[in-house]
């Protein structure tokens, strides 16, 4: 008789792990040789491999561009856009709705309120730790936000998802009404203001990098922990509970953990969206809804998304000039979301 | 493939004991003083009309619904005292509401039953895949393993979620209407099923039914419930009578016992509706 085991790695899983994996590496050092200046394949590969620095003079110009500008973009473009991902999954799975994503419980508007509140007070100047003001005020928002929302989505001292969405929408649409009084009140940091909300990888380095990295390590760490909890609560609730699962504590952790990585990921590049909601849809088309494959895989993929993104955002104008790269994700994001869900509506999960 | 933890005694065979149990939501009790316990390999039905607390009184068992006060002990130990997994590991519930979100596939969902037996990162033992194929050939949902659980029928994705809680292989199951939405044959041969557990394996099983007839088909118990207090609690022969029917359900019943079947059968006799009535003597009047 046929044995039903609980298959943890198909052939298929490799291979799509091994697509995407080249996916992503084809990706970055594409986005390398590409911008306002064109650099050739040959002299990224003698800039980034070190055994030639020795030998071979490379102008330090094109160092700088490759490792500092370039290099550090695309890295932070992957941990911003797996964070983003990943904070996409827990939603979904923890919310029990399709079309949660990053941003459902009001982390994206209070950054933004946070972020518009320090533009209008002229803070661009002032740094901290040698970084502007802007990021630490937008991270800010965004867990003043969390917390009202948390606040408010309790009921006899617990959480239900459909509250805790109801909540976020609303505290949303009060910073939203909040952020178009400081735009009217002030009308000069309105191009700042908007700009900061469209998201965008532009001017970073490493040192954004460096910030983002404990969170997303720590995070990822904490949400592959519980990968097996999250199956269960995708479950349900009730389903939960019955197998074991403390649903209040696992809940509250998980929702925290991946409301964090978004308030890191949007105070340092602002609001892209489309990201946390496409990838895990996509990736669950591929892999299924079991969290280990879907974890690991929207990782990869989101990566993959926002480097794409970005390397089309910062070249796609020409002449050094940029588009914000939130604007380029919803222009991809958005038409493929409506292909997938008319034809797969059942796959993804849109039944009931 | 009888697992090990059937055969372990409890003390006194006693399983499960509620004394004085009020339970529910805020201030107003769901339920009242709610007292009985069970022993190893007893099969207990549980009736009542709607909102007698029927589920109300499942989720206290499973620590879903706050104890307000009373005593409930499981294998003579607390309910509080366990965590969640370890009470996983003694007690399987079936909920009433099976839909599920998520595209998982059937075989997954009955996997997930072992979450409370496996520890975390630990690869499926030989236990495992021996409850699962166990639990998935006596449910027959093999041919549903590769299917998508939000693709098969609602008795289908039932019998899947049955194959879930029997994955489990608790000693005690709790059971919320587990065959609502299956079909005559599927509804006889679940509760013959878990009536071999209960004689064979000395599992201890809870069902709510909706269906009078069946519970006392299968039973070994009734409990009655009303108005989130016990009307009554014995075996079938005892407390199935014309009175406590008619107390519990407010209408008129006719207890039967059919050549051949041993257990006493129940059919309530149509009432005329007061309201109908009244409307039919009215219209009479005018011609």
């Amino acid at each position: 008789m046929r044995q039903i085991r609980l298959n943890r790695f198909s052939n298929r899983d490799l291979a799509i792990g091994v697509a995407l994996t080249l996916l992503l590496l084809v990706t970055a050092v594409f986005s390398l040789t590409v911008g306002a200046v064109s650099i050739p394949l040959s002299t990224i590969v003698k800039i980034v491999l070190p055994h030639h620095r020795g030998d071979v003079k490379v102008d330090e110009g094109l160092y700088y561009i490759v490792v500092n500008l370039r290099l550090a973009r695309i890295v932070l473009a992957m941990v911003v856009g797996a964070s983003l991902a990943l904070a996409g999954v827990v939603y979904q799975g923890i919310l029990l709705n399709p079309l949660a994503d990053p941003y459902t419980l009001g982390v994206s508007t209070g950054a933004a309120f946070g972020a518009s509140l320090a533009i209008l007070f002229g803070s661009g100047n002032w740094t901290f730790l040698g970084f502007g003001i802007l990021p630490l005020a937008a991270f800010v928002g965004a867990l003043f936000a969390l917390i009202v929302v948390y606040g408010l989505g309790h009921i006899d001292g617990r959480l239900h998802p459909t509250t805790l969405i109801l909540a976020g929408i609303i505290v949303s649409t009060f910073l939203s009404a909040g952020i178009s009084l400081l735009k009217s009140l002030h009308e000069e940091s309105v191009s700042a203001i908007v700009f900061w909300i469209m998201g965008s990888l532009s001017g970073k380095g490493w040192n954004h990098c460096l910030v983002m990295l404990p969170y997303f390590v720590v995070c990822s760490i904490i949400v592959f922990f519980y990968s097996r909890e999250l199956d269960l609560l995708a479950l349900g609730d009730v389903h939960a509970h019955h197998l074991g699962v403390s649903v209040g504590r696992v809940r509250i952790i998980l929702l925290s953990t991946a409301s964090l990585i978004t308030a890191a990921a949007v105070s340092l590049t602002g609001i892209i969206g489309f990201v946390g909601l496409v990838v895990p849809h996509i990736v669950r088309f591929m892999v299924g809804p079991r969290h280990h494959k879907l974890l690991f895989y929207s990782f990869f993929a989101g990566a993959v998304l926002l480097v794409g993104a970005d390397t089309v955002a910062r070249t796609i104008l020409g002449q050094g000039q940029e588009l914000p790269v939130g604007v380029v994700t919803a222009l991809i994001g958005g038409p493929f979301f409506c292909v997938i869900l008319f034809t797969r509506k059942k796959q993804m999960g849109i039944s009931s | 493939m009888r697992d090990p933890i059937y055969k372990k005694k409890a003390d006194g065979n006693i399983v499960l004991s509620l004394q004085y149990v009020c339970a529910g939501y805020g201030n107003r009790f769901r339920l009242r003083n709610i007292t009985f316990s069970l022993q190893r390999g007893c099969f207990l039905g549980i009736l009542g009309p709607n909102g007698s607390g029927k589920t109300t009184l499942l989720n206290t068992l499973c620590g879903v619904v706050p104890l307000q006060s009373g005593k409930i002990e499981l294998f003579g130990k607390p309910l509080q005292t366990y965590s969640g997994k370890k009470r996983a590991a003694l007690m399987a519930v079936l909920a009433q509401d099976t839909a599920i979100h998520f595209p998982f596939r059937c075989s997954d969902v009955v996997w997930m039953g072992r979450f409370p037996h496996r520890k975390r990162f630990q690869p499926p033992g030989e236990d495992d895949i021996r409850a699962v194929n166990w639990a998935m050939k006596v449910t027959e949902t093999e041919t549903l393993a590769e299917r998508l659980i939000t693709e098969v029928s609602g008795g289908e994705r039932q019998r899947v979620m049955l194959a879930r809680v029997l994955a489990q292989k608790t000693p005690i199951l709790l059971l919320d209407e587990p065959t609502s939405a299956m079909d005559v044959r599927w509804t006889l041969r679940t509760f013959g099923l878990l009536k071999e557990l209960c004689q064979k394996d000395g599992a201890t099983v809870i069902a709510i039914m909706h269906d009078i007839n069946m519970a006392a088909l299968f039973c070994d118990l009734l409990l009655f419930l009303k108005n989130g207090e016990m009307l009554g609690m014995g075996a079938v022969q005892d407390v199935l009578s014309v009175d406590v029917l008619e107390e519990v359900y407010g209408t008129k019943a006719f207890v039967y016992q059919p050549d051949g079947l041993g257990r006493p059968q129940v059919i309530f006799p149509p009432e005329p509706d007061p309201y109908y009535f009244g409307a039919g003597s009215e219209s009479s009047e005018n011609t």
